[in-house]
């Protein structure tokens, strides 16, 4: 008995103690800690001792180990400062930037999309980047204009932007072989282009190779393949305006029929948590995946994966786009701000190619003009498809909308309410919300 | 001891009186200090944004009592109460029922008894994001143990336990039911303990069976437990939050969204926190009132 009790003692403590221990390696993590201590160090005046800053990043899946490449070579390449990066959970990440930034307490630089800037420069919460970029020798020149102009507010940059990204179409080609749709050019065979045409080649993949998702959807956040056949459908979110939303119309329901259509047939499964892992272990012919999947994509050639640009299914080649930038919040210390605009100029002068193998195409126009970024398979590809994205409008209510859009369109596919009633919904929420 | 305080002239006693009353007050200042920084403070600042526009840009304007009114005409609200009332209805009386019947068992003198008990209760100390992690894994529909042990038993058909709206709530109540039902089972077994055996053997002499000292001896013995239990089990199932948003993220579509999701997803994903606050003082409110209706119920019986 005295053995048994001892027994349940030990796994007790134990389970304790490993709770204890993770707690401690997480408030390790979170920035805030480690922040008050370099402070301390910093306090005394020495400047031997390096600056430490925190980096808040979403960058989950094939594009984390990029980073962590580029902020491991950038704490290599010099003594001044040190980054330390905290990863978030992309869905909850704005959540949790826009709590650190109000409450100022957080990163001392940080990731942030180009669409979702706009409220925290409103609030004051972000600094320029013009300045602190010549201070540290960062010419902002060597940005790509229209990057730049996305990030300018009254005359003055607020952010680096660091790439542009959207959509490919990746495609498989042994299940593609298997389902004798693959032109001797290793590209993808298609009917013709519509998305009737599309549903065709789906049901011979289905057909040929029925134990495969003949595509993989991205049910969890939908609202990207929705956009962007949409928009290649020639919809828009908002009014020209901005005033009313324009997303109840035809365009929106066929679109939206096309998926249903998708996932009824099943040539894609709805109830797929990760279609993004589906599709890498070659377990899906097609995905509309991000090009941040390129490299973990496109770089293992034992996947037999290729990529093109989204096919005009709905009749144009207009399709979502967004840029990430880093961005530094205004109740970071004088002396930080410089160090995390060192880190900024390493991460787009020297980190651009890494960015650039991880497969956004970077905004650093030098790097996209470099012949090692050239030779990167597909990339002229990317470069193409660039040409064609669509941003967000320019709202400052666009994180307010993105996910009203998100959360309508998860109940139209799981059929909660029916697309007609959802789309409805839908415009009387973003109605309601820019009345506000 | 009254009877002496009478006696007493009357401004000594007053004056002793406002000396205990004092006394009593500085007694309870360490809680009273946190309580009103943390809780109080909170609630009556969030009342005050509740009347505002208020979002990432700090207040906008005053609009009174509009943000009320948009609750209430907005037809999602009664949806998300429901959803947390229904999970109220599954989840309150499974994970009772089970820890009553856990309690039952590990009361009897078996084998392994404080090692199933501390293996029932372990769970209870993990934190929420924990458990809903390992569920999230175990309800896999392809690869997940809980399917394949469907399949061991002759259910071959691929349950998609998070994303169809028939099983997403048994999925939630389950992974819920095993993270607190070990409280709920320790707290059963201190009851247990505190019925007197002879009441049993008193039974047995008379000739009672199992189910009847159950029903006439357990049963009555519990009633005070069982009603802590049911009001901290309403409580805590009406704050359902942490699994719904890690397992299912409120799906498929709003199936699962709880007023908590509701107001978490209002504030800090679409940015109006004006609207967020009027959410939680409206819940907060529904939330008293069931508290006091609860009071009022189980008094009336004592």
């Amino acid at each position: 008995m005295k053995a048994k009790k001892k027994a349940g003692m030990i796994l007790t403590a134990g389970m304790a103690l490993t709770l204890a221990l993770s707690g401690c390696s997480s408030s390790n993590n979170g920035g805030n800690d480690t922040s008050n201590k370099s402070d301390a160090q910093n306090a005394g005046g020495k400047s031997s001792s390096p600056v430490e800053i925190t980096f808040w990043n979403m960058f989950g899946g094939g594009e984390g180990d990029f980073v962590d490449q580029i902020i491991k070579g950038f704490n290599d390449s010099q003594q001044e400062v040190i980054v330390k990066q905290l990863r978030l959970e992309s869905n909850e990440y704005y959540a949790k930037l826009g709590t650190a930034l109000s409450s100022s307490k957080g990163p001392d630089v940080a990731v942030a999309h180009v669409d979702r800037i706009s409220p925290f420069v409103k609030a004051k919460q972000l600094v320029p980047v013009d300045e602190l970029a010549s201070k540290v020798g960062f010419d902002l020149g060597q940005i790509s204009e229209s990057n730049i102009k996305s990030v300018t507010y009254d005359g003055k940059p607020y952010a680096v932007p660091l790439d542009t990204h959207f959509h490919m179409l990746y495609y498989n080609k042994d299940i593609l072989q298997k389902a004798n749709l693959l032109n001797t050019d290793e590209t993808p065979k298609f009917d013709d282009m519509s998305p009737d045409g599309y549903l065709n080649t789906l049901s011979q993949i289905k057909t040929a190779v029925p134990d495969v998702q003949a595509m993989a959807v991205n049910t969890p956040y939908f609202q990207e393949p929705f956009l962007n056949m949409y928009y290649e459908a020639g919809g828009d979110i908002l009014s020209p305006d901005m005033k009313k939303a324009a997303i109840n119309n035809d365009k929106a329901l066929s679109v939206l029929k096309f998926y249903d259509a998708i996932y009824s047939n099943q040539y894609a499964d709805i109830n797929d948590k990760n279609p993004w892992d589906t599709f890498s272990n070659g377990k899906a012919a097609f995905w509309f995946g991000g090009v941040w999947e390129a490299g973990v994509l496109l770089g293992d050639s034992a996947k037999h994966i290729g990529a093109m640009p989204l096919p005009a299914i709905f009749g144009s080649q207009t399709h979502w786009g967004s840029s990430h930038t880093l961005v530094i919040p205004s109740y970071v210390s004088a002396e930080k701000q410089e160090a995390a605009a060192k880190f900024m100029k390493y991460f787009s002068e020297v980190g651009g190619q890494t960015w650039g193998n991880a497969g956004h195409v970077p905004a650093n126009s030098k790097v996209t003009a470099s012949e090692e970024y050239n030779n990167l398979p597909y990339r002229s590809f990317f470069i193409e498809a660039q040409k064609t994205v669509k941003f967000a409008p320019q709202t400052d209510n666009y994180t307010t909308i993105i996910t009203t859009i998100a959360e309508s369109l998860q109940n139209i596919i799981f059929h909660n309410e029916t697309a007609e009633d959802g789309l409805k919904d839908l415009e009387k929420q973003i109605n309601e919300i820019l009345a506000n | 001891m009254n009877m002496k305080s009478i006696e007493l002239p009357e401004k000594r006693a007053l004056g002793n009186r406002a000396k205990a009353e004092l006394k009593a007050i500085m007694y309870i200042v360490p809680f009273l200090i946190p309580f009103a920084i943390f809780y109080l403070w909170p609630v009556l600042r969030g009342t005050w944004i509740s009347l505002h526009v208020w979002n990432i840009q700090g207040m906008q304007r005053y609009v009174g009592l509009d943000n009320y009114k948009r609750i209430f005409e907005n037809s999602d609200f009664y949806k998300y109460l429901w959803n947390s009332f229904y999970f109220v209805l599954i989840g309150a009386p499974t994970v009772i029922v089970l820890g009553l019947i856990l309690a039952l068992i590990i009361n009897q003198r078996i084998w392994f008894r404080t090692l199933i008990r501390s293996a029932y209760f372990l769970p209870y100390v993990l934190s929420v994001s924990v458990i809903s992690f390992i569920w999230l894994k175990l309800f896999d529909p392809k690869n997940g143990p809980v399917n394949a042990l469907l399949g061991l038993l002759g259910i071959h058909q691929d349950i998609n336990w998070l994303t169809d709206h028939r099983f997403v709530w048994w999925a939630i109540t389950i992974a819920t039911d095993w993270w607190t039902v070990g409280f709920v089972m320790v707290l059963f077994l201190a009851g247990l303990q505190e019925i007197p055996q002879d009441h049993y053997e008193a039974a047995t002499i008379d000739g009672a069976g199992t189910w009847s000292k159950f029903w006439h001896i357990t049963m009555p013995g519990l009633s005070r437990v069982m009603k802590i239990q049911v009001f901290y089990q309403v409580i805590s199932c009406l704050k359902l939050f942490g699994q719904v948003q890690i397992m299912t993220g409120g799906g498929p579509g709003d199936s699962t969204n709880t007023m908590i999701r509701y107001i978490y997803v209002t504030g800090f994903k679409k940015d109006m926190f004006g609207l967020a606050s009027a959410q939680s003082i409206v819940f907060c409110v529904i939330m008293l009132l069931i508290a006091v209706i609860q009071f009022k119920l189980t008094d009336r019986k004592d």
